[in-house]
């Protein structure tokens, strides 16, 4: 099967000579698959979204929507209003002089069609009551979701979300992620999000794309990413991260807390490596002759969160549960468990674990 | 899905050549900008010809007095409207008295009145016969001093424009100063010593654009200056022109009130630059006033109280004691509503083609967004830096030529020979067009701007681009704006004289050139009806763009 979307080897510099935005990015996205693209500010996910929607033209690759080649670098250019893609803003872009309805009705053609169309996808986002308001009378939630039922109304071949629920509040970000993950299922639409948040993205995607300067570090699935990470930026940016040195010998990775096992088989024995520790791998047993020490602890309501300071002078995050009550100075035995080893030769260059 | 509908035309539109549409808005909004430029630089091409002479004869005839009377005009309205503007600006922002929060909008009222009626009002006070003389004379037995002369004009001017000083100076205390202010008083310094050391320097370039503005009016002002017989750059190039037409020194004089013209748009724009730094950030709140009681509270509402008195309560009472005295006749009446129908029609026009204009070359700024298309635009925009007379004589070089082209190929056919532009109404919506294409610009695009480009590219992203994009989305959303610019440019282009009397055809007549006409003559009482039309026709624009202010506010 065709995929939806296909980006080779996209390039797209801005100002005279400046660096790239966008730099020999390539990402296919199969029908109806959800992909999530999130990196810091600046990694140039906007840039690939607006080359995807046609509000920027390539310097370099191809870009090609269900099988038809709509921009290159050199005179191939479908205009947005031609690409048949829906775009979700993070302001909405809702129109204000327009009714609930008339908005979402905006790209349909005029017609029997429009209204039950119209009505249809406001139930999918469970908004068909309000339908004759104007957007300024809806509130945040209401808004996003009316945006999404405007671009889903002309059944776009592929669906583009701009930081979608970085303008909502925390507790109703859940709501509406829910209500847009359910309309995009229901519809078997294929979507590109892109966002600054792991959470979010961990959460909404089938895959997920970390990117850095202008590429995708990484692409999979989100336990993989977040589990087996391919470098030390996807691996400090989708979650809190330490590194605790140690050298490969045969029978497992030696450190300051005894041998980790298994091995990671791709490094060679006697190599120096980092290994990728996540507070949830971290236990603690309070004992008074432990060489290790509570330094930090932060209540965050579903659990607590421990600096552990090890005798090395190294520091490990640790997570408890919410009960947890053992005081900062408290001395305590440290254990590693890892479910997933994951080791970075100490310079610097990134193996597969 | 069965009911999915069928995508668009063919699932996604064929791949096409790169258009360069960007490159046609970029050449129409070159097109209209030379258009509109075209005056100026016909005035700059006169210095092509050498004209010694000329200005030999005027440097040892008038020149000297002249720039001279300029200079110190400036100077003295500058400085007053400052001062003015300021102080009354931070009184309002800074504290509270009673009828203080009807003073903040009521202040800027003075801005109704076209100068030259502020003017002919005050010229009628003041002399012999007038009211105030007889009664100080029948009190005391004195004789006031005449206010013929600089300190007339300086004081007509200041008190019709230090609004614009006010305005900017109350704003940029209200808004950008609150937390420092805050800071000041938290550091033990608070009224006078906060206001020199913090408010002052900070809201130092809206002062200076103020100031810059009332400056501009000064200079382009004929009407008032011819009341008071002061001589000024304005003044002359009207006079060499239509008094003893001679045109080339006209021409050579006009463009030296260009270059006056300039440097006060250079020292406008400088300052409307830097005061971009300071605007406040959004969210932030506004400056908390202090209460005033007791005697400071008594001293800040007579001070506001006198100027509003001063600059438009009496001005509009006693423009109202002339018309009564001089009653409605039939042939008045039918005067004054021929004149009113003709002044309205002629100002519609103007402002309906000037927005149209102005909708072309926001639309184009916001098409593409080059620097080139930037430039042009705001070039284009320059003219309402130019005094009138200037846009004139400007005007009138080029429709000459062009009226005698057009002669001559019809003289040549045996067709009828006759100007055609030059008396016609073309001159003068020309002229207009050159005068307040910035007005109609800043208007649309401050409605532009407030459509954020995300609804441009959902309104594509959803197949609606181009011609319906603007019938859609943006026509609906600029509706307000655009009735806001028509009404502002119907108003300024109704008070506008000198070039209307540079330019106007045989026959026409304006609300302004009745009141020039009549004043000349000392005729106050003839002049008031249609004093008062101008005057209540400028409150509009002014209670509107209060309305406006208001509602951002909130």
């Amino acid at each position: 099967m065709t995929p939806q979307l296909v980006i080779a080897h996209a390039g797209r510099a801005f100002g005279d000579g400046g660096y790239p935005a966008v730099d020999d990015l390539s990402l296919t996205v199969a029908r109806g698959e959800i992909v999530a693209l999130v990196g810091p500010s600046g990694c140039g996910k906007t840039t690939t979204l607006r080359l995807v929607a046609g509000f920027e033209r390539p310097d370099a690759g191809e870009i090609h929507i269900a099988g038809t080649l709509v921009a290159d670098a050199a005179r191939a250019f479908v205009p947005p209003e031609r690409r048949h893609v829906g775009v979700v803003f993070q302001d909405f872009a809702l129109f204000p002089h327009l009714t609930v309805g008339a908005n979402v009705g905006f790209g349909l053609p005029a017609g029997a069609q429009r209204m039950p169309r119209v009505r249809q996808m406001l139930d999918l986002v469970g908004l068909a009551d309000v339908a004759d308001r104007y957007p300024h009378q809806l509130s945040g939630g209401q808004q996003q979701r009316v945006a999404v039922a405007r671009a889903l109304a002309p059944a776009p071949a592929l669906l583009l979300f701009d930081e979608p629920f970085s303008n909502l509040d925390a507790d109703l970000r859940e709501q509406v992620r829910a209500v847009v993950q359910t309309a995009l299922r229901a519809t078997a639409t294929t979507a590109l999000f892109v966002t600054h948040d792991q959470e979010e993205a961990l959460e909404l995607g089938d895959r997920v794309g970390v990117m850095t300067r202008g590429r995708i570090e990484q692409i999979g699935a989100p336990d993989e990413v977040y589990h087996q990470p391919t470098s030390r930026f996807v691996a400090e940016f989708l979650g809190a991260a330490a590194f605790l040195p140690g050298v490969v010998t045969a029978s497992g990775i030696a450190t300051e807390l005894g041998p980790i096992v298994p091995r990671v088989p791709h490094i060679a024995i006697g190599t120096e490596v980092d290994v990728l520790v996540r507070p949830d791998d971290v236990m603690i047993t309070p004992a008074r002759d432990a060489g290790a020490v509570l330094v930090d602890r932060i209540f965050r309501g579903s659990e607590v969160r421990y600096t552990v300071q090890l005798p090395s002078g190294l520091m490990l995050p640790c997570s408890q549960p919410s009960a947890t009550t053992v005081p900062v100075g408290t001395r305590v035995r440290v254990a590693i468990d890892l479910h997933h080893v994951v080791a970075f030769p100490r310079s610097g260059a990134t193996l597969r674990p | 899905m069965s009911s999915r509908p069928r995508p668009r035309g063919s699932a996604i539109g064929s791949a096409t050549s790169r258009r360069r549409h960007a490159g046609g808005v970029t050449l129409a909004a070159g097109v209209i900008a030379a258009i509109v430029a075209l005056p100026l630089l016909a005035l700059l091409a006169a210095w092509r010809t050498p004209a010694v002479e000329i200005w030999t004869h005027l440097w040892r005839t008038q020149l000297p007095g002249v720039v001279g009377g300029t200079v110190a005009l400036l100077l003295g309205v500058g400085l007053g409207s400052i001062v003015l503007g300021t102080a009354l600006a931070w009184l309002v922002a800074a504290y509270r008295f009673p009828g203080s929060a009807i003073f903040e909008w009521a202040l800027v009222l003075p801005l109704a009145l076209p100068a030259y009626v502020m003017g002919f009002v005050l010229l009628g006070v003041f002399e012999f016969s007038g009211p105030l003389q007889s009664f100080v004379r029948r009190t005391a037995g004195w004789r006031l001093p005449d206010i013929r002369g600089w300190f007339g004009v300086t004081l007509t001017m200041t008190l019709v424009f230090y609004p614009y000083v006010y305005v900017l100076a109350r704003t940029a205390f209200q808004e950008q100063a609150a937390g420092l202010l805050d800071a000041a008083r938290s550091l033990g310094r608070s009224g006078p010593r906060a206001f020199l050391a913090i408010a002052i320097p900070l809201a130092r370039p809206a002062i200076v654009a103020g100031g810059a503005l009332a400056m501009m009016e000064a200079l382009a002002d004929l009407g008032t200056v011819s009341l008071f017989g002061h001589r000024t750059l304005t003044e002359t190039v009207y006079r060499t022109w239509a008094g003893m037409f001679d045109r080339i020194a006209a021409t050579q004089l006009a463009s030296l009130l260009l270059l006056g013209a300039f440097a006060l748009l250079t020292l406008e724009r400088a300052t409307r630059g830097q005061r971009g730094f300071l605007n406040r950030p959004r969210g932030e709140r506004r400056l908390a006033p202090l209460t005033l009681r007791g005697a400071r509270a008594v001293a800040a509402t007579s001070a506001c109280l006198g100027v509003l008195a001063v600059a438009f309560v009496l001005p509009v009472v006693q423009l109202l004691i002339w018309a009564w005295r001089r009653g409605l006749d039939a042939t008045h009446a039918e005067t004054f509503t021929r004149l009113l129908a003709g002044t309205a029609w002629l100002a519609g026009a103007a402002a309906v083609v000037i927005t149209c204009v102005g909708v072309a070359l926001a639309y184009a700024r916001r098409l593409d967004r080059s620097r080139l298309t930037h430039f042009t635009t705001e070039f284009a925009a320059m003219g309402y830096a130019v005094p009138g007379a200037v846009i004139a004589v400007g005007v009138l070089g080029p429709l000459t030529y062009l009226d005698r082209t057009v002669a001559a190929m019809l003289g040549a056919i045996g067709g009828p020979v006759d100007i055609l532009l030059t008396g016609s109404v073309v001159g003068i919506l020309f002229a207009y067009l050159v005068r307040f294409l910035a007005v109609a610009l800043q208007g649309v695009d401050a409605a532009l701007v407030r459509i954020p480009r995300s609804m441009d590219e959902a309104a594509r992203s959803l197949g609606v681009a181009g011609r319906r994009l603007l019938g859609r989305v943006h026509l609906p959303l600029l509706r307000g704006g655009i009735a806001a610019t028509l009404l502002l440019l119907w108003v300024e282009t109704m008070k506008e004289l000198p070039a209307t009397l540079l330019l106007r055809p045989i026959g026409l007549k304006t609300l302004a050139i009745e009141i020039w006409e009549r004043t000349s003559e000392s005729m106050w009482e003839e002049a008031a009806l249609p004093a008062l039309a101008l005057v209540l026709v400028g409150l509009v624009p002014l209670l509107i763009v209060t309305r406006l202010t208001r509602g951002s506010a909130t």
